[in-house]
């Protein structure tokens, strides 16, 4: 029987850096709730607003899959791989750290914030080589649909990573509806509203609310505000 | 106070969690790269965390010595590691 796990916009963690400003779904730093660890594969959802000029200085990952979605303002990154690029909206960046990367990321801009969502995932597969990608998405191909940017496999559409996951983003007109229909049995549907109103399976959301799904086949999207943005993350339930 | 040791093959990682967990009040950390290390006599140890790069034959040889709880660290010195130790609290 589908369930659904509800996490309204105001109940995520919240954390005031001064220069940072993020919402965590999930426990991320200091922000520890015991309820809220992950959802399946996906263990970090976080909402970042990163002020003019400045970032995160280097660190390390490991065995993880991290995606980043920019929202707005130019994002600048740099690894231990040799790579330095930015990217801004309507790009989505993946690195799989797999036996340990460094990574810097910066607001490139030191008059304008950056907004963006850091997503890890959990990997099927643990010490893969480090790696390094990005592409440009473009945002015709989500209106009014639910367009593909991350998939399990290099040659499908979007970025890859090392784990049964899809991922996919969709702008919609009013009155429009849509229906996204799982990929792998088993795996859960994780629904994140970047903006706007929508009812899911008939519950309603609001602008970053996000919504789990278990145990369903396919999930239904109706009662859709102009504009509405939508992020969906299909991800194993098993770990 | 809990005795966390780390295993992971990148020395540079390792070397940065054993900073972070140091700067817990609640626990203490030792960082080793080779799991005989880890199973030296002498050791203190309440918790085992597994950092990346370790070999399949020293996973299986820690796991199968050591007889405190594992962890399996993800992320290198994230924001994931207070969660993860939490629960040992």
């Amino acid at each position: 029987m589908t369930s659904y796990e509800l996490h309204l916009a105001g109940s995520r963690g919240a954390a005031d850096h001064g220069w940072l400003k993020s919402f965590h779904t999930f426990s991320f730093g200091n922000y520890y709730e015991p309820k809220r660890i992950h959802f399946g594969a996906l263990r970090v959802l976080n909402d970042d607003t990163v002020s003019g000029g400045m970032g995160f200085g280097q660190h390390p990952h490991d065995n993880m899959e991290i995606i980043s979605i920019p929202l707005e303002g130019d994002l600048e990154h740099k690894d231990s791989m040799g790579n330095t690029t930015v990217i801004n909206n309507g790009d989505i960046q993946v690195m799989s750290a797999g036996t340990g990367i460094y990574h810097s990321e910066y607001n490139r801009n030191k008059d304008a914030t950056v907004k963006f969502l850091q997503i890890w995932v959990f990997p099927n597969k643990k010490n893969v080589t480090p790696r390094y990608d990005q592409i440009t998405l473009n945002p015709a191909d989500r209106i009014n649909t639910f367009e593909q940017i991350l998939s399990p496999s290099p040659d499908d559409a979007g970025v890859w990573i090392h784990q049964d996951a899809w991922f996919h983003i969709g702008k919609f007109d009013a009155g429009v509806s849509a229906e996204y229909g799982i990929k792998k049995a088993g795996n859960g549907l994780y629904v994140f509203v970047l903006s706007g109103n929508v009812t899911v399976d008939g519950q309603t959301l609001a602008t970053r609310d996000g919504l789990g799904v278990r145990d369903a086949t396919s999930v239904s999207f109706t009662d859709l505000s102009q504009g509405t943005e939508i992020l969906l993350m299909e991800v194993p339930m098993q770990l | 106070m809990k005795n966390v040791v780390i295993l992971g093959g990148n020395k540079d990682i390792v070397d940065l969690l054993v900073r972070l967990i140091a700067n817990y009040p609640e626990f203490s950390a030792s960082g080793f790269q080779q799991a005989q290390e880890v199973l030296a006599p002498g050791i203190p140890m309440d918790v085992l965390l597994l950092s990346s790069g370790v070999s399949a034959a020293d996973e299986a040889l820690v796991r199968s010595a050591v007889q405190v709880p594992i962890i399996q660290h993800f992320g290198g010195g994230s924001g994931l590691l207070r969660a993860e130790l939490q629960p040992f609290l």
